[in-house]
């Protein structure tokens, strides 16, 4: 009697096990899914071929100044990929007038992502006060490290950059995504 | 004494667990462990395994009419072990409707509905009933076409109803429009309410079961708890329906059919267990509908509420059977109701037609979402198809006056078939006046080219159709151009000018178009959003301008679908009937 117990107990606590493991595993399989899945759409989202993206032309950029344009892509969120959305800023500097030789520095700001602003002739990121020389090295504040130059060439007098967001928080430059 | 012992027990002093569960399970279980006792655990099960599945789900839908579909989509054909997810919650619910039919049926030969339980009986009634509702809820949120008529026929259905019906249906809806706020509320009622309710309803279900114990069939002998004898049938017949389940899931999965459209025809049909209901609609039609609706189900709903009553304690053998015969004869009507419906469709040739388009527009809305749905929502996407979307257009824009082959047959402008090609080019310059061209329109000025030989026909042709060249199309014959040149200069350039100048312009009035890049994009667009202008056809051209009436986008859609048009081929080439001589007068009648 004793025995036939024993069995019952084994036989009921491991056939719940069983039942509770095969539907807990696709589960858990699908909530994970996310982490390790990246949107198929993500080769189609971003500025355009390579990431080079048009954001200005030349002859509109003020010469030893920066000015702030925006990066115009597709924006792609799990399902939806959204044409002609704002995915980030850029400060262009044209170096000088009759020249095609311009810097570009991206506007997030490698402390936490913020969008950086110019006062005077430095940057200045408002959300934690970092500030940032006039050619991007970081002066003081939080930010670990100097502000992001892209690249950049001209082609038929249109600036285009490489629009790229890099990991925010660290001192190293590395690219995310 | 071992540590894990130890602190078994020190946990156990602490918390008391171990003996609130060891009571839980202490069961009556008169006349022993049977399998025939299994079904309610069975439930339970498939119970959690909806709640896992949904709590799973619901990490990627977006409940939303323009977010639905697209992350239904997006759990089910991209994300790993969503497919599988969604089937396991789908099948789980066809085995609930099984095991809710099964666990009552039992009761019921049991007499588990007799007192002192007809409180329980009732619980299980409101349960089984709150498994439909799961089953209404839940069907239209994956806002795809099925899911969205189906649900949208049941509660055009509720707005029926006696007295109450337009009421209900209103609260249901969030308004007077099936849309967005029927999805939301259908949402919360399918993860909040109607799970807070089942688990409500089934800890005071099993509590009344432990109170009583488990309702023996007559006749049995014995003494038994639930722990362990019939808890090892219990869990083993729950792990065979979650196995079921998983099985079912992969070898058959579920379908996500396209994007619900309001707007388009949809052979719905709904899951087996409604469909007696539906083809009750079927029988009774009209004035009579009420029937259908609510006179059966009320009855058949009132009889089983009735029947700790109508099937009471004292009743034994052939008064048993009397008392059951109506559940006999419900089940009996329902299994043949749904045949009679399986039946007809499967006889139905329109049916089968309207599946079959209903598949392939599921299979191609999953191949458009691959490239991405657009904020606007997947109906958007479908919309504008590129492989389908300039024909629709051009069809509701153009082919009420524009003839094309397979698609109208109007005769208010030329046909459209060939345009931009050779043959076209050539009828046109011999015939203008031909009855698929400029017959109908306001425009007869130009006269046809009697003078022109075939020869210099095949030149003006190619001339004309190299104006139109551009990449991808067959390259022009250079030398014919090069002959066609001058004759297009000296006779058709006194009215068909080239580019004007406003100063051209001024004091003439000219409905010849312009022939330079005829054919090509660029002239098509400017005869579709301005054809008045004096580069086109000018002020008599009954053409309406299209520039305020579509977008640009659209615009390009038709300019690109009257390019298709180039490779069709185009009306005869053929001369006007030459005018007949006069009949030449009688001959005189012989004097007498």
């Amino acid at each position: 009697m004793s025995d036939r117990r024993r069995v019952l107990k084994v036989v009921a606590g491991a056939a719940s096990a069983a039942a509770a493991g095969v539907a807990v595993v696709p589960v858990v399989g699908l909530v994970a899914a996310p982490a390790h899945t990246p949107s198929p759409l993500a080769a189609r989202g971003g500025a355009g071929e390579g990431g080079w993206s048009v954001v200005a032309r030349i002859d509109e950029l003020a010469v030893g100044e920066f000015v702030q344009v925006p990066v115009i892509g597709s924006e792609v969120d799990a399902w939806t990929a959204s044409p002609d959305r704002r995915l980030g800023a850029v400060w262009l500097k044209r170096r000088g007038a009759g020249t095609d030789a311009v810097e570009a520095l991206s506007a997030v700001c490698p402390h936490l992502g913020c969008l950086i602003d110019k006062q005077g002739d430095h940057f200045n990121c408002a959300c934690h006060v970092s500030s940032f020389a006039a050619d991007g090295r970081a002066l003081e504040g939080p930010s670990p490290r100097g502000m992001d130059p892209l690249e950049v060439r001209v082609h038929d007098g249109n600036v285009m950059v490489r629009w790229v967001r890099f990991r925010l928080g660290v001192a190293e430059r590395v690219k995310e995504g | 004494m071992s540590a894990l012992s130890q602190l078994r027990e020190t946990v156990e002093s602490r918390t008391g667990l171990g003996a609130s569960m060891h009571g839980a399970a202490d069961i009556a279980m008169p006349g022993g462990a049977r399998w025939r006792h299994v079904f309610g655990f069975a439930l339970i099960a498939l119970l959690v395994v909806e709640a896992l599945t949904g709590v799973a789900m619901m990490t990627v839908y977006s409940p939303g009419t323009q977010t639905a579909w697209a992350s239904t989509y997006y759990l089910q054909h991209v994300l790993p072990w969503g497919g599988l997810v969604r089937a396991m919650h789908h099948f789980a619910s066809h085995g609930l409707v099984v095991g809710v039919v099964l666990h009552l049926l039992q009761i019921v030969v049991a007499g588990g509905h007799r007192a002192p339980r007809e409180i329980n009986w009732w619980l299980g009634l409101a349960l089984g009933a709150m498994v439909l509702g799961f089953a209404m809820t839940g069907f239209p949120l994956a806002w795809d076409q099925r899911g969205y008529w189906v649900s949208h026929v049941e509660t055009g259905i509720m707005g029926t109803l006696p007295v109450v019906g337009p009421a209900v249906q209103r609260l249901v809806l969030g308004g007077t429009q099936y849309g967005a706020l029927t999805l939301t509320r259908f949402f919360t009622l399918h993860v909040v309410v109607l799970p807070a309710l089942v688990v409500t309803l089934l800890g005071a279900h099993v509590a009344i079961v432990r109170r009583h114990g488990i309702k023996a069939p007559d006749g049995a002998s014995g003494d038994g708890r639930w722990w362990p004898s019939q808890a090892a049938r219990d869990a083993l017949v729950a792990l065979l329906a979650v196995v079921a389940v998983t099985w079912a899931a992969r070898r058959y999965g579920v379908a996500l059919d396209a994007p619900a459209d309001g707007q388009s025809q949809y052979p719905a049909r709904p899951e087996w267990y409604f469909m007696p209901l539906s083809q009750l609609l079927h029988h009774f039609q009209g004035s009579r509908q009420i029937i259908g609706t609510a006179v059966i189900p009320g009855v058949l709903t009132g009889y089983l509420a009735a029947l700790p009553w109508i099937d009471g304690p004292a009743r034994k053998g052939a008064a048993r059977v009397v008392a059951l015969a109506p559940l006999v004869i419900f089940a009996a009507g329902a299994i043949f109701l749904g045949w009679e419906l399986v039946h007809h469709d499967r006889g139905d040739r329109e049916f089968a037609k309207a599946t079959r388009e209903a598949e392939r527009q599921a299979r191609r809305a999953i191949e458009l979402a691959r490239m991405g749905v657009p904020p606007e929502g997947p109906l958007e996407m479908v919309r504008n198809d590129p492989a389908v979307r300039p024909a629709a257009l051009f069809r509701q824009n153009c082919a009420t006056c524009h003839s094309v082959r397979g698609m109208s047959e109007q005769r208010k402008g030329p046909r459209l078939d060939g345009f931009g090609s050779r043959a076209w080019a050539s009828a046109f310059v011999a015939w203008p006046d031909h009855p698929e061209l400029m017959a109908t329109t306001e425009i007869h000025d130009m006269p046809p080219q009697r003078r022109v030989d075939d020869n210099d026909l095949r030149a003006v042709a190619e001339w004309l159709y190299a104006q139109g060249v551009e990449r991808g199309d067959a390259p022009a014959d250079a030398a014919l151009v090069e002959r066609g040149a001058p004759i297009i200069r000296e006779r058709c350039n006194a009215c068909h000018l080239g580019s004007l100048t406003p100063s051209d312009v001024e004091g003439i009035v000219r409905d010849a178009p312009s022939l330079d890049g005829w054919g090509s994009r660029e002239w098509i667009y400017e005869q579709i959003v301005n054809p008045q202008r004096m580069e086109q056809y000018g002020a008599r051209n009954h053409m309406p301008r299209f520039r305020d009436k579509l977008s640009e986008r659209e615009i390009a859609m038709i300019v690109a679908y009257t390019r298709s048009l180039r490779t069709r081929s185009a009306p005869d080439t053929v001369r006007p009937p030459r005018p007949q001589p006069p009949p030449e007068p009688a001959a005189a009648p012989a004097a007498p």
